[in-house]
């Protein structure tokens, strides 16, 4: 349904989102999780037509963005960022304006229809002006939905909303999913990537890894063991520690003040760990505290985004 | 072009101006306060006894209202002419109020993103907007000309009145006053794009009317009594503006223009 290849763009000389390849079948939901700034926002202009790539090319719902924006826009759904609604405008008026452009036909009938199964419909004739934030987020997915699009895009959909207008909006998603909708969810809420995502790319300005949570989880989710140490630390107690038969991979990061916090990830972390201390300490280690470890995907995130950050930021010094 | 998307454009736009009545009112003031100042007065010239003018025509005026004979007739004449200039400037000012209004309001609520996530094409947006300000713009004055003829009838002699009626205002109602109309707009839509005040843009619209304020002067001080010869120059040279005013909003009305410049 989306096949992005090389996707770039840039703004002058800052580059927003670079050498995207992405693949999102029919029925897929897809999340795009990212800090913010990290070029989901643009992604999603991409890939709805509506700016044009600096490289790269993509094909959302059997089109080109690059040769056939406007068959791309008329093919897609989306929620943009802020709800932009007209609040003058009645909710009814608000979608007929979008059922128009959309050259829908039996239009009213389709208006009532998504109005009421947004629980809308009782509220048709005020201006959204007054409405709450949740309502206007629900008429701004109607208006998404009004024209049951191919791919629906759904722009970090629950930011800014309160605990409860957020929840309704992501079980409305999950319907949405339930129907067979392909949607592209952006969002830097990774519980709500979890929960509402079939896949999650982890994007920033480069897409980093793409994975079903599960595999996301699983994989960087395998327990380690975290053991804090004092001063003083050696490149060559590094070395040592690779070599030990029981560590199947580790990674150490100065903790702030003259310690280490080493991550370990032992062969057999019930039966090792005491190995390990033992190693530690008589390779002259001061070992101060040893922890049990179950990263979350949060862990995996952070990991990831903040590795991005490093290297571009080692990248802009040299 | 895709006719039933401007059409969709025209008609929230219409829906907007309606309830918006800050936009609404200004809409309506100008024209009425107009009409009725320029009935008012030429009803209070027309009561004084000719006496008082002792039948002198002032010698500074054009020919054509030395021809008229009284001089409180050529008096008549000139404030007529001098109102229905005013009433140009009626095209030229309610297109911009609403226009700025209708950019700005987008720009300000951002309404436009999704609508540039639309089919719609940018040329039928702008041509939609445009429509929206120019058409009730253009009614607006046009009915201002008539209802101001009529006005004068009532309380002018018919000689001042076949004068605001010879050739030329027709004219320019009906035909330069659209294209006026459209250049108040597409300027009004430009400036727009660089500004998040409607009065702002408005004002930067403002010097439009330059022209048509100089040629009220000239009219005044004798040296020019519009005819239809001066109409087809103003008109060419509103064409020419209104073409290089249409090229710099088609530029700046695209997609990425919007989205990444319109601040
Ligand atoms: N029109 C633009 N001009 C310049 N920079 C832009 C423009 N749009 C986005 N950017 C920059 O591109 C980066 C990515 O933005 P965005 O796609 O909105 O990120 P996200 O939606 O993930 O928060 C940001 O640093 C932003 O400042
Ligand atoms: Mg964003």
């Amino acid at each position: 349904m989306i096949r992005a290849q090389g996707l770039g763009r840039t703004f002058g000389r800052f580059v927003a989102v670079e050498s995207l390849d992405l693949d999102v079948a029919e029925g897929e939901v897809f999340g795009l999780l990212g800090p913010n700034g990290a070029g989901k926002t643009t992604t999603v202009r991409l890939l709805t037509g509506v700016i044009e790539p600096t490289s790269g090319t993509a094909t959302v719902a059997g089109h080109s963005v690059r040769d056939a924006p406007e068959k791309v826009r008329a093919q897609v759904g989306i929620l943009t960022e802020t709800p932009g609604l007209y609040v003058r405008l009645d909710a009814v008026e608000n979608l007929r304006f979008f059922g128009e452009l959309a050259e829908l036909s039996g239009l009213e009938r389709r208006i009532q229809e998504v109005l009421s199964r947004l629980d809308l419909w009782h509220r048709r004739r005020e201006p959204v002006g007054g409405w709450s934030k949740g309502m206007r987020q629900r008429l701004a997915i109607a208006r998404a939905v009004l024209h049951a699009p191919k791919v629906l895009f759904l722009d970090e959909p629950t930011s800014g909303l309160d605990p409860e207008a957020a929840r309704s909006v992501r079980a409305l998603v999950s319907e949405l999913r339930a129907e067979g909708c392909t949607i592209v969810l952006c969002t830097h809420n990774l519980d709500e990537a979890e929960r509402l995502c079939d896949r999650i790319g982890i994007l920033k300005t480069r897409l980093l890894r793409t994975d079903t949570p599960a595999r996301l989880r699983r994989e960087f989710a395998e327990p380690r063991t975290v053991v804090r140490l004092g001063a003083p630390w050696t490149e060559d107690l590094e070395a040592r520690i690779a070599a030990w038969p029981f560590v199947r991979s580790f990674a150490s990061a100065a903790d702030g003040g003259e310690g280490r916090t080493l991550r370990v990830a032992l062969a057999a972390p019930d039966l090792d760990t005491p190995a390990l201390v033992r190693a530690l300490v008589e390779a002259g280690a001061s070992v101060r505290s040893v922890a049990d470890e179950t990263p979350s995907l949060e862990r995996v995130y952070l990991d990831l985004v903040g590795a991005a950050h490093d290297d571009a930021a080692g990248g802009g010094a040299s | 072009m895709n006719v039933r998307h401007v059409r969709a454009v025209l008609r929230r736009e219409a829906l907007e101006l309606r309830r918006n009545r800050l936009v609404a009112l200004t809409m309506a003031i100008l024209p009425t306060a107009l009409v009725a100042s320029a009935v008012a007065t030429t009803a209070f010239i027309a009561r004084t006894p000719e006496g008082e003018f002792r039948g002198d025509v002032p010698a500074g005026l054009a020919p054509q209202l030395r021809a008229l004979g009284h001089g409180r007739d050529a008096l008549l004449g000139l404030v007529a002419d001098q109102y229905l200039y005013m009433l140009l400037l009626i095209a030229l000012a309610l297109p911009s109020t609403i226009a700025a209004h209708a950019i700005v309001g987008e720009k300000v609520e951002r309404t436009l993103e999704p609508l540039l996530a639309t089919p719609i094409a940018t040329s039928d947006l702008l041509l939609g907007k445009c429509l929206a300000a120019v058409v009730p713009a253009t009614l607006i004055t046009q009915l201002g000309y008539v209802l101001t003829v009529a006005g004068f009838a009532w309380t002018c002699p018919p000689s001042v009145v076949a004068l605001t009626c010879r050739p030329v205002w027709p004219l320019a109602f009906g035909l330069v006053v659209p294209a006026l109309a459209m250049l108040s707009a597409l300027a009004s839509i430009v400036a727009s794009s660089r500004v998040n005040d409607p009065r702002t843009a408005q004002g930067l619209v403002g010097f439009l009317v330059i022209p048509v304020i100089g040629a009220g002067i000239s009219s005044v001080m004798g040296r020019l009594f519009l005819d239809v010869g001066h109409l087809a120059w103003g008109a060419l040279g509103v064409l020419v503006l209104d073409t290089a005013v249409l090229w710099l909003a088609v530029k700046l009305f695209s997609r990425e223009a919007i989205l990444t410049r319109w601040k």
